[in-house]
């Protein structure tokens, strides 16, 4: 894979992950208020989801993302 | 007997007092060079750095501001949370361990390097002015914990409190602020976890024991009460999204988790942590404000707005064993001082970086500044910032969130685009820097502050936000290129250097475009 076209799958990667990321925050209000009289696990399910997004889903992201960017790490003169 | 809370938390403060002095006398023995005091050498592992990290970044608005704010504004207030841990997210992606990589101490060094020493100052003064906003009230919260436990004035406890976290921070440099951020990590999420799990048993919460979830059930009772109703437009809350989001990015806290880490890769690990932990902390952060709405709706009892700061502490004396409702007053004051020593040692080193040396050579030409000098100067101006926000504070805020809000919102409107830009961006220019700083900060003509001068019915982000990335992208492409944009390529690990990388129009287009929306959204209807 040339140069450029790291860049771009780096830069590919990192968009989705932080679209991924904000999805979690926002998908209430997307869905807001017609879910409010529903419940999941006893919460208001919009809620929930807050809940499953930060306590669950956005750690495991963070982790699987770095994961994937130790492998393609490039070294630095600074940082290493 | 009854044993008193004040009693005990005041235990609880001369153990761990005594801990806390320990870990700064041993990080004062660590700490032989400028590298060691201001950055711990920069050898800070992941996990550990991910706690402390996490402690740094929380501050008091966790236990005591956010509780209060929920008390008053109901349910919909908790989902501020959610962007708050968001935001480390999107720093990680984005901005922090290429940072690292710049091999800059504080976050003004990396603008420097980047778009050079007049935006620098800039910057400078716009941190400096957040940090006062930001210090003001943790200090208030210190002084909050320091008159609930030992039962004298405020004013006289804001003193005692600033004194003791300014000479935890001057003795121990960075290994010291850090060894001991870690251990209030660990007292934070023990506390929280156990006040909310007995909190939930108290007001007989049958899942009790999961604090993570087991509130659900109260769901039911809280609709009744009004606790999920909105209380303010869906331009209100989106533009405090936005605050939360943006603001942290951009904070100097994240970017000293990123200096002191040891490398790139040790500090998207240090930050998933912290994501980690954070996410289990807020869990039961909302469960706590859950609860105290709860308690105080169901018992009649009335908060007045000068109250609202101690609501969580009302709550957890009337419903939790005193052993664990001094542990919470305790875990308020250790959350406010981390942050403290953040924003110290980090006034300290751009005080030596961008004050003292520059001063130096500019009335002494061509005389050094010895490593010895730099320590001794950075452990003078960490004193005097100390001192100075622990006398500001004597007049403190009635809310302690509100100022912390405020300046979350400055950093957002002014630093977070400059920073995302300077990494994935090389067409940016310093003019367009400039520009779109001096945009952005007059946001603070919509904060209370000021009056406000300009009345806007949300966050005024929602407007300077998009307004300073236009200005930015648009004087970007009518000023020529900056030099230090071949910079980009060896922060983000290339030996070679290449003129295409990172230069499309993709970014900024598509940027532009989203601020476009963004203005309309937020001017229809004004």
């Amino acid at each position: 894979m040339n140069s450029r076209r790291k860049t771009l799958v780096e830069g590919l990667v990192t968009t989705v992950f932080c679209l991924w990321c904000i999805f979690w925050m926002i998908q209430p209000a997307i869905y807001y208020p017609d879910i409010m009289r529903q419940t999941w696990l006893g919460f208001p399910a919009h809620y929930a989801f807050w809940l499953i997004g930060m306590v669950i889903a956005v750690p495991a992201s963070c982790f699987i993302y770095t994961i994937w960017a130790d492998k393609r790490e490039r070294p630095s003169k600074e940082g290493e | 007997m009854e044993i008193s809370i004040g009693l005990i938390a005041g235990l609880y403060f001369v153990i761990f007092g005594i801990i806390f002095t320990v870990a700064s006398y041993l990080g004062m023995r660590r700490s032989k060079v400028f590298d060691e005091y201001s950055v711990a050498g920069r050898t800070i592992g992941g996990f550990v750095n991910g706690l402390a990290g996490m402690e740094s970044y929380l501050s008091a608005f966790l236990f005591m501001g956010m509780t209060a704010i929920v008390v008053s504004m109901g349910f919909p207030y908790m989902g501020t949370l959610i962007p708050f841990a968001l935001s480390i997210a999107i720093f990680m992606a984005l901005i922090g361990p290429y940072a690292r990589n710049t091999g800059a101490r504080t976050l003004i060094e990396l603008i420097e390097a980047r778009y050079g020493r007049a935006v620098a100052y800039l910057v400078l003064a716009i941190n400096l002015l957040f940090v006062a906003m930001f210090m003001i009230g943790q200090m208030k919260a210190v002084g909050i914990c320091v008159e609930y436990i030992f039962g004298i004035p405020l004013s006289l406890a804001i003193i005692i409190g600033g004194l003791i976290v300014t000479a935890w921070c001057v003795i121990g440099g960075m290994y010291g602020i850090t060894w001991s951020q870690f251990i209030q990590g660990l007292v934070v999420l023990s506390a929280i976890s156990i006040t909310a799990a007995s909190v939930l048993r108290a007001i007989g919460v049958a899942n009790w024991f999961n604090p993570y979830l087991g509130y659900g059930e109260l769901s039911p009772i809280m609709e009744s009460i009004g606790f999920f109703e909105l209380k303010a437009s869906p331009k209100w809350y989106l533009s405090l999204v936005i605050v939360g989001l943006g603001g942290a990015a951009a904070s100097p806290q994240m970017f000293i988790i990123s200096a002191r880490a040891k490398n790139a890769s040790s500090v998207r690990w240090a930050l998933s942590w912290m994501v980690f932990f954070i996410g289990l902390v807020y869990a039961c952060a909302m469960a706590l404000a859950f609860a105290a709405t709860y308690w105080i709706k169901t018992t009649g009892i009335v908060i007045k707005p000068e109250q609202a700061d101690y609501a969580l502490f009302m709550v957890c004396d009337a419903l939790t064993h005193p052993l664990i409702a001094a542990y919470v007053v305790y875990s308020s004051f250790v959350e406010a001082i981390s942050t403290i020593t953040t924003l110290i040692i980090f006034c300290g080193t751009v005080g030596v970086t961008h004050v003292y040396i520059p001063l130096k050579k500019l009335v002494k030409k061509s005389v050094e500044t010895s490593d010895r000098e730099r320590k001794i100067a950075l452990a003078i101006a960490m004193t005097i910032t100390g001192i100075a926000f622990t006398f500001i504070t004597l007049s403190p805020p009635t809310l302690l969130a509100i100022p912390i809000l405020w300046g979350w919102e400055l950093l957002t409107c002014t630093l977070l685009i400059p920073c995302f830009f300077a990494f994935w961006w090389k067409r940016v220019t310093r003019w367009g820097v400039l520009a779109s700083i001096l945009t952005g900060a007059m946001v603070i003509l919509t904060q209370g502050w000021t009056g406000p001068l300009i009345k806007l019915p949300f966050y005024g982000c929602l407007v300077f936000l998009p307004l300073a990335t236009l200005v930015n992208v648009i004087v970007s492409y009518l000023t020529p290129p900056d030099s230090a944009r071949t910079l980009v390529d060896r922060w983000h690990g290339f030996t070679d250097y290449s003129e295409k990388r990172y230069s499309g129009n993709l970014l900024p287009v598509s940027l532009g475009i989203l601020s476009i929306l963004m203005l309309i959204f937020a001017l229809i209807g004004l």
